[in-house]
């Protein structure tokens, strides 16, 4: 399900008219979905489709997971179509989006954890039954084999991160967001945004720091050593 | 987990370089002025030019991690869902959207508030989400009154479909250590 492959296909581009469209169209692609537009719709979800899915599954580290967030999110924006301002940023809105979805997705996976861990033996494979919360242990379905250990430690720390400095960093570092849309898109003052990236960006150089010091982990820290 | 100081290191300049200022040096966040302010120390600071090193190299860490791509098919499952999906008045980010709400209505329940997170047990100070959910929802409710009594069963339904973002679930957020 998930690969390291190029986004776009020569279809896309087609479709998408995608020579004139650029990150500023993405509201004049929403105008014409809010006037039923389903084309423009496809252009947007194929636009938008990996770096969803890639947020998504930051918090999820489920690629399953983080499609159906992601489906959840683009049929968000589909349905709010007729009440879109274009006056909003569309990047930051749809960021938004996928980080409340992923957060609640995480919640509403705990709850049924905890709900089924009470009313059902563990292992009963029974058909319909509920999909298991990633293993923190299990490797990451974007992750290579080794590439790595270092990969791995980072989405560890990342997932031990409160939540807000996990998302300011998240949207500042993976998807390239500045300060200002960074706080946009979490509706919070620059200076705390400001103030949670440092924090974010301390926080994860320390636990980094025996690695970025030597290149190599500690041996507690490997369990393979 | 808790919270991170700033920053671990001391630097002995007088006065100190924050960290927040070294980070958003790094990340070109800086006017002009404060830039050069940075630098001029970062040149002349070993502490901080080690700290700027690190800082650089772990969000340069994090801003290459991999990526996921869809799988394929996945636009048009999106499109063919959506078509039979009707138009709503979406509310969207509705949880920040509340908590935004929950800070103009915050100077009247502050009082209770403060009262309330002083005489539950466990972690005083800190909602968990649900908390927070729960009381951003009906603060929702408050500030809505008058819609909602007016409005038809359709309408009602899609409030509703609207509010389940922040249906209450058990979390276990703010449980952490
Ligand atoms: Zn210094």
């Amino acid at each position: 399900m998930a690969s390291e492959a190029p986004i776009r296909t020569p279809d896309d581009e087609k479709q998408a008219g995608a020579s004139d469209v650029n990150a500023d169209d993405d509201a004049a692609l929403m105008i014409a979905v809010r006037g039923g537009d389903e084309r423009a719709f496809t252009t947007l979800v194929r636009r938008w489709q990996d770096r969803i899915v890639s947020l998504a599954n930051r918090y999820l580290r489920s690629a399953a997971d983080a499609e159906d967030v992601s489906q959840e999110v683009f049929l968000r924006v589909h349905r709010a179509r007729e009440t879109y301002e274009p006056s909003a940023k569309f990047s930051t809105w749809i960021y938004r989006i996928t980080v409340n979805a992923s957060l609640n997705h995480i919640r509403s996976r705990k709850a049924r954890k905890a709900v089924s861990g009470e009313l059902r033996p563990a292992g009963d494979g029974e058909p319909g039954g509920l999909p298991e919360p990633a293993d923190p242990n299990e490797p990451d379905p974007t992750e290579g084999p080794e590439k790595d250990e270092l990969a791995r430690v980072i989405r560890e720390i990342l997932d031990e991160l409160p939540e807000r400095q996990r998302t300011a960093i998240l949207l500042n570092k993976y998807q390239g967001l500045g300060y200002e849309e960074s706080a946009a898109a979490m509706e919070l003052s620059i200076p705390a945004v400001k103030s949670l990236l440092t924090r974010a960006r301390v926080a994860i150089k320390e636990r980094l720091e025996p690695y970025l010091t030597t290149g190599e982990w500690p041996r507690e820290r490997d369990p393979r050593a | 987990m808790t919270e991170t100081p700033p920053s671990p290191r001391t630097c002995p300049g007088t006065p100190p370089l924050s960290a927040e200022d070294l980070v958003a040096w790094l990340d070109d966040e800086l006017s002009a002025t404060d830039a050069r302010r940075v630098e001029s120390h970062v040149v002349a600071c070993p502490t901080c030019a080690g700290e700027a090193d690190l800082l650089r190299r772990t969000g340069d860490l994090v801003a290459r991690l991999p990526r996921m791509t869809v799988s394929s098919g996945f636009a048009d499952r999106v499109v063919a869902a959506a078509r039979t999906a009707p138009a709503g008045r979406l509310v969207t980010s509705r949880r920040w959207s509340f908590v935004r709400t929950a800070a103009a209505a915050a100077v009247v329940v502050a009082g209770v508030g403060a009262w309330w997170a002083v005489s539950r047990p466990g972690d005083p100070g800190q909602l968990t989400a649900r908390e927070e959910d729960e009381i951003a929802r009906d603060l929702y409710v408050l500030a809505h009154l008058d819609t909602l009594q007016s409005a038809d069963a359709d309408e009602l339904a899609r409030i509703a479909d609207d509010l389940d973002v922040i249906d209450a679930v058990p979390s276990e957020e703010g449980n952490g250590g």
